[in-house]
């Protein structure tokens, strides 16, 4: 008789159904949640973590999250929840990650239990734990947020290497998490080496960056298009996969050369120098 | 060297090297413009350096200006070089997408010295 069920056996019976319906309502809430992070990564995260409130639950505790009965549950969801810090998610876009959990639940409760009284029960115990989880994963989120900002403000302080490679040829290579605050100190910095070292070409290297999101890319391209007004060349070189697919997504003509690497930009940049590496003849 | 309106206009070569002295308003900037062409037509010289390292403002206006002398300057057989365009003036440009139409941004006075040379040749 699925009435008699307790929510814990509940939840691991529908757990299928439950898994579907929330990764459709983050889906329609989450926002940017697709563009910062991978079908296959989402996925997985909410698969095992629905796993493993099943199993903490199995214990019928649903009350004390300080019970070793939670600990796993809870070291993934500050692992979560300090990642989506780190990948530049908001507030709201991390707390939806709990807080759709609980609508499905909801959800799926709704359709099996047909006494309202017994319903109305068991939503507010699962509501109470989910709320519980979701302020854990805030402070764990607002934590991680300050931790990230003070090493922002620290790396702000930090000026992007500069490398003179030749006569009037200068590289950037550019690593950490990119931002328009860093981006717009990035796009000076270039500039003015520009004046200072006459540098006709100027080679922007992404190889240490793995994601730009949209408004820097736009910032970057603002950048290389204020260099070739001062009558410099800008070019790109080891772009990731995915900056290239920010890139693509705002649909702009980056009207840059970009390439593979940076020894293919070193190569192209002597050309334009009318530079020449010779091996020499022994 | 002769000033007409605020800015210095000096030949240099097969060249004329303009050099506006400071923000121009627009009935300046315009100004600026016909006495440039005119000498263009008069001098019958091959090409046009516009030094902007003295502005630290281009509107709107100023950059179009420019892009039409360079374009105009285009039709009476010069081609022009902008030089000396400062960073942060650069950065403006680009946010307020002011472009500069056939004109060809270059780094300095050498580089477009070489670059009107050549294009002269090649014509």
């Amino acid at each position: 008789m699925k009435s008699k069920l307790t929510s814990a056996q509940f939840l691991k019976e529908k757990q299928k159904d439950i898994l579907e319906t929330w990764k459709k309502n983050i889906r329609a809430s989450a926002g940017r949640t697709f563009e910062l992070m991978t079908a296959a990564q989402f996925d997985q995260e909410t698969q095992s973590f629905l796993a493993e409130l099943v199993k903490a639950i199995s214990s019928e505790n649903y009350e004390d999250i300080t019970r070793p009965e939670y600990e796993n549950l809870l070291t993934m969801l500050r692992r979560i929840s300090s990642s989506r810090a780190e990948q530049g998610f908001t507030p709201t876009e991390s707390a939806v990650f709990i807080m759709s959990l609980k609508e499905a639940i909801n959800t799926c409760l709704g359709q099996e239990i047909k006494d309202p009284k017994r319903l109305a029960a068991e939503v507010l115990v699962m509501g109470n734990l989910t709320d519980k989880l979701a302020l854990h994963t805030f402070e764990t989120f607002v934590a991680s947020r300050e931790k990230i900002m003070k090493e922002q403000a620290m790396a702000l302080e930090f000026s992007n290497p500069m490398i003179m490679v030749w006569d009037n040829l200068i590289a950037f290579p550019l690593q950490g998490i990119l931002d328009t605050h860093r981006m717009a100190k990035f796009t000076t910095e270039m500039l003015d080496a520009i004046t200072r070292h006459q540098a006709r070409v100027v080679i922007v290297d992404l190889t240490a960056i793995a994601t730009m999101d949209t408004a820097t890319c736009n910032r970057l391209i603002q950048a290389i298009n204020a260099a070739r007004l001062m009558g410099s060349e800008a070019i790109i070189t080891g772009i990731s996969p995915s900056v290239a697919s920010s890139i693509v997504k705002l649909g702009v003509d980056l009207e840059a050369r970009t390439l593979r690497e940076l020894r293919e930009g070193i190569q192209y940049a002597f050309r334009v120098l009318k530079l020449k590496v010779v091996k020499e003849v022994s | 060297m002769e000033k007409r309106g605020r800015a210095s206009i000096l030949k240099i070569e097969d060249f004329l090297l303009a050099t506006p002295e400071e923000a121009m308003h627009d009935l300046a900037a315009i100004q600026f413009k016909d006495d440039l062409l005119q000498r263009v037509k008069e001098t019958k010289i091959s090409g046009l350096i516009i030094d902007l390292c003295r502005i630290d403002v281009v509107d709107s206006f100023m950059g179009r200006t420019i892009g039409e002398i360079a374009n105009s300057a285009a039709l009476l057989g010069a081609e022009v070089a902008v030089i000396g365009l400062r960073p942060e003036v650069a950065i403006t440009m680009v946010e307020m997408g002011i472009s500069l139409g056939q004109a060809h941004p270059l780094l300095n006075l050498d580089l477009a010295l070489e670059f009107l040379r050549n294009q002269t040749r090649g014509a």
